[in-house]
């Protein structure tokens, strides 16, 4: 994915902040959340993760003084289908309409953070491929393989914003 | 030729749902289901699990109320092991049960409800969202925000995390209050109290323009359940079970939660998976009752802190000793939030609050427990059953939302009867049947996966099945 270093001035105390959801109950949903726990295991200054059941409202709070966003989530991939890493925008579109249980989108979350506190992060999810949401705490192969790669990923989303910041 | 409306899924609640509205042969609604067709499977999934990896697992059920099944699975071992836990765990558990009524409220409040208060229900849908309560009070969005902040801090500075805190165990806590964050809390205490007075304010300006909601969004008589004090107070984690009247009788009191089955039946119907609790002396269905904000209210004699106890008056100054309609459950739930900010407050002041004497330790002296606490939807039972190892054998988790299921489906068979009048459907009927059924603010997922968005369909169906009419909203 192409370098951009176009974090706006606002930011911000937090380099780079992960947020996994899911259910860590229903198989491969929980995905977001073993990737945001292996975030969170590595330690790195000025980076926070989150394994969360899901979006809310308050992680706009944080998402606010964040330089860089990183939502990770499950999908639900046919056979052969690969990890996904895709930017996301604010967007009121995004918003359940008139809104699904507790559920959140990201986009709207991030238009949530946009409106309420005057800056959003640049953000992206990172779509893990999964096979299987049924009860068990057991990952399948397919998202063994996707989380895996998620991590050498983000590691690198990561490091890109450190050196942005850098050079800012 | 009689006709089924189908309104699937019902949006802004837990899960996945379906509303069935039955007309007559004129075209007159005759009756209405409210269907679960996603909740299954958890209490087979438990079989087998250790008795101390319970409160962990149960509380994993949900991210939006994990910690009343934390809490109610606790109090479960608690009575398998057979022991009383120390004062201060028991204090602890109390303030972390209010933080998470504070966090629930407020996201039903703020985020899932007041768009309909503040827009109206006839306004655009893509606009009756927290993005129009932000566009009307940006300033109190942010306040709502801060507020379910607290409650989760309350979560986070006794259990180490905002969500799915392994902290409560049967025989106690894990772990003491630090002296920070008691600090911390303490400092966020007057802003938790102003930002829900100025919420209570909101919605009692708003009530002269919703009267005809308040008249049928679930306005009719039942029974109500709850904990109570040994007086009659607001209870919301010890206590004892008591059911009054719509008249405000009380019908049956003071009864230890472990000998719930004699008062509570289940009864199932074909159309959900959602169970149907009933009270058992009065039979299925006349034994309806509703649990959660307005039954803790109708309930209590009063509750011990003085801005919500005034609340509590000028609430029943309005509408009554005993309030019927279930359209209030929103103003309930503010008194309670009010009460749960005051409450940790007094506990937060407590002398010995600070004590590290916190878990009482067992073997298995039973082989059968319940416990319960008050989840901000209702009263959460948890039943376990097991070997001598501690292995679980059966498990019957009875949950607030299943105890409004009753209730839920007359709400919405009334709000049908009041808005629709023959096969057209029109928008703003939708909408104010799924606040209806958003009154209860019930929480179904319970382990269900939304993926991706849920689109609003309504079907109109001749008896024969075929669809005679249909509505989409993505």
């Amino acid at each position: 994915m192409r370098s951009t270093c176009a974090r706006p001035q606002a930011a911000t105390e937090i380099r780079c902040i992960v947020i996994g959801y899911g259910n860590d109950l229903r198989g491969d949903d929980a995905a977001g959340r073993r990737v945001a726990d292996a975030v969170e295991d590595w330690g790195l200054p000025g980076v926070d993760s989150l394994s969360v059941h899901q979006l809310t409202p308050e992680l706009a709070d944080l998402l606010a003084r964040a330089g860089q966003a990183i939502f990770v989530d499950a999908y639900p991939a046919a056979a052969g289908q690969a990890l996904q890493i895709v930017r996301l925008e604010p967007h009121t579109a995004y918003v359940p309409s008139p809104g699904v249980g507790h559920f959140g989108d990201p986009r709207a979350l991030l238009e949530l953070t946009a409106q309420l506190y005057g800056y959003a992060p640049p953000a992206r999810l990172v779509a893990v491929p999964a096979a299987n949401f049924d009860f068990t705490e057991e990952l399948s192969a397919v998202a063994e393989t996707g989380i895996a790669e998620a991590l050498e990923q983000i590691r690198g989303l990561i490091e890109e914003e450190i050196s942005c910041t850098k050079s800012a | 030729m009689s006709q089924q409306i189908v309104i699937d899924p019902v949006s802004r609640i837990e899960g996945h749902a379906k509303i069935s509205i039955l007309l007559d042969d004129q075209g007159k609604v005759q009756d209405a289901r409210f269907h679960v067709v996603e909740f299954r499977g958890f209490e087979k999934f438990c079989e087998g699990r250790p008795l101390g990896e319970m409160p962990s697992l149960t509380g994993r059920i949900c991210g939006i109320c994990p910690i009343s099944h934390l809490l109610a699975s606790a109090k479960a071992g608690d009575a398998i092991l057979a022991v009383k836990i120390p004062p201060t765990a028991d204090k602890l558990r109390r303030m972390m049960n209010l933080g998470q009524i504070v966090q629930s409220h407020a996201l039903s409040f703020f985020h899932l409800s007041s768009p309909d208060f503040l827009l109206g229900w006839d306004s655009n849908p893509a606009e009756r969202n927290v993005f129009g309560l932000m566009a009307r009070e940006p300033d109190l969005a942010r306040k709502g925000i801060r507020l379910r902040q607290f409650g989760q801090e309350v979560i986070r500075v006794l259990g180490g995390r905002k969500i799915h805190p392994a902290w409560a165990v049967p025989g106690g806590v894990r772990t003491p209050l630090p002296e920070e964050g008691r600090a911390e809390l303490l400092a966020w205490i007057p802003e938790a109290k102003s930002t829900t007075l100025e919420a209570l304010a909101l919605f009692k300006s708003l009530l002269p323009q919703m009267e005809r909601e308040a008249a049928v969004f679930g306005n009719f008589p039942s029974l109500y359940m709850g904990l109570v004090g040994p007086d009659g107070a607001w209870e919301h984690h010890s206590g004892k079970l008591r059911f009054v009247d719509s008249e405000g009788l009380i019908v049956a009191d003071q009864i230890d939660p472990a000998d719930y089955q004699t008062y509570i039946g289940e009864a199932v119907e074909a159309h959900t998976f959602l169970k149907f609790p009933y009270f058992r002396p009065m039979g299925y269905p006349d034994g309806m009752y509703r649990v959660g904000p307005l039954a803790r209210l109708n309930i209590c004699e009063y509750i011990g802190t003085p801005l919500a106890n005034d609340e509590l008056q000028e609430y029943r100054g309005r509408f009554g000793r005993t309030v019927n309609s279930s359209f209030l459950y929103h103003y309930a739930r503010l008194i309670e939030v009010l009460a749960a900010a005051e409450s940790v407050e007094q506990l937060l002041n407590d002398p010995d609050i600070l004590s590290e004497h916190l878990r009482a330790s067992a073997g298995i002296n039973q082989l059968e427990g319940v416990g319960v606490s008050e989840a901000p939807r209702g009263t959460l039972f948890h039943h376990y059953t097991v070997d001598k190892d501690g292995l679980i054998r059966k498990l019957n988790l009875l949950i607030a939302t299943g105890q409004n299921n009753l209730a839920m489906n007359r709400t919405v068979a009334q709000i049908a009867r009041a808005f629709i009048d023959g096969p057209e459907i029109p928008e703003g009927v939708l909408n104010r049947i799924e606040a209806g059924i958003r009154n209860y603010d019930p929480c179904l997922s319970c382990s269900t996966h939304a993926a991706g968005t849920m689109p609003l369909q309504v079907q109109l169906i001749a008896p024969d099945g075929t669809v005679v009419a249909e509505a989409r909203r993505d």
